[in-house]
């Protein structure tokens, strides 16, 4: 990160945004911010100087476990579209939760030259109930066991809902329920498919 | 040092506004934005009043966004020649937003010009 800008402490304070709004950016392949919409540099904090050109982790929070970011970060590199479920940090340390949804982009011969990402706010429910207490106990793994471990961590809890990461937050989102032990269409998808879509 | 530059400044002002008007009149098609590429008088206007006034804030915000339409524009460009790629309509809107950013820089300027 550019060092004019200082890590923001993390306050336990949600930003208070209009949550009907979507926040959009485009970043190239390494995931620096190329720009952003209004309502993504408003929530941010930022002024939009401060954001172009920044790496997108300017507003990564701490309590977000690295293996999202790995599990993101892997689908992209396998030329996957995805959305993760992201707790935010804006200017004033501040959070704030979206679904992001990461688009790739392709020139003329197929090759990677970005991504663009669109945030929605995810109802407050699904966090406290289950995405919070989920990457709480992935960032313990992580800060004592390692990111091996809380990747072990993630691939059993989803497999035992038999559900890819995606497959479950869509279900979060549209039901507000977890159905660990019932069985779901995603019985025979990969978890953590990485083959490229046909 | 702003002042002593207003006699030529002034047409620059009006012939970006004019574009920029033309091209929102022309409701921001793939057409209208395929005239506005970088080769464009458009582009040569920006770098004239760059040139001249780079430390002006208003003028570092009209570059500044100029750089973002351009990047827009590339980006709707390689969507669509790209197959299977769809414009997100955000996209086309966040342009929109962009073309009445800069003309509204181009008021400002106006203003403090004059």
């Amino acid at each position: 990160m550019d060092t004019r800008f200082n890590r923001p402490t993390p306050s336990d304070r949600e930003v208070d945004w209009n949550k009907n709004k979507v926040l959009l950016s485009k970043t190239d392949k390494k995931g620096t911010i190329l720009y952003a919409n209004e309502d993504f540099i408003d929530v941010s904090g930022y002024d939009e100087f401060e954001l172009v050109g920044q790496p997108h982790n300017i507003i990564r929070h701490p309590d977000m476990p690295k293996v999202i970011f790995k599990f993101l970060w892997d689908s992209i590199k396998s030329s996957e579209n995805i959305h993760v479920i992201i707790k935010n940090m804006a200017k004033t340390g501040r959070y704030y939760w979206v679904v992001t949804d990461f688009k790739i982009i392709a020139d003329t011969d197929g090759e990677i030259v970005g991504f663009f990402g669109t945030r929605k706010s995810v109802p407050n429910e699904i966090i406290v109930k289950f995405i919070e207490p989920l990457y709480k106990k992935l960032l313990q793994i992580e800060e004592t066991s390692g990111l091996q471990a809380s990747e072990e961590y993630l691939v059993g809890f989803l497999e035992e809902r038999k559900k890819t990461y995606m497959e479950y937050i869509d279900h979060l989102i549209a039901t507000g329920k977890d159905d660990k032990n019932k069985i779901s269409k995603g019985l025979f998808s990969g978890l953590f498919d990485k083959s490229p879509k046909k | 040092m702003f002042k002593h530059d207003l006699p030529t400044a002034v047409p620059t002002l009006h012939n970006l506004k004019k574009t920029i008007d033309h091209f929102l009149s022309d409701s921001i098609t793939l057409n209208s934005i395929d005239k506005i590429g970088a080769a464009s008088e458009f582009e040569a206007e920006v770098k004239e009043i760059l040139k001249g006034y780079r430390n002006n804030s208003q003028v570092y915000n009209l570059d500044f966004q100029y750089k973002k339409l351009i990047q827009i524009i590339t980006d709707i460009h390689n969507l669509n020649l790209a197959v299977n790629n769809e414009i997100p309509e955000w996209l086309e809107s966040e342009l929109g937003v962009v073309f009445h950013k800069i003309r509204n820089i181009l008021l400002v300027l106006e203003i403090e010009l004059n």
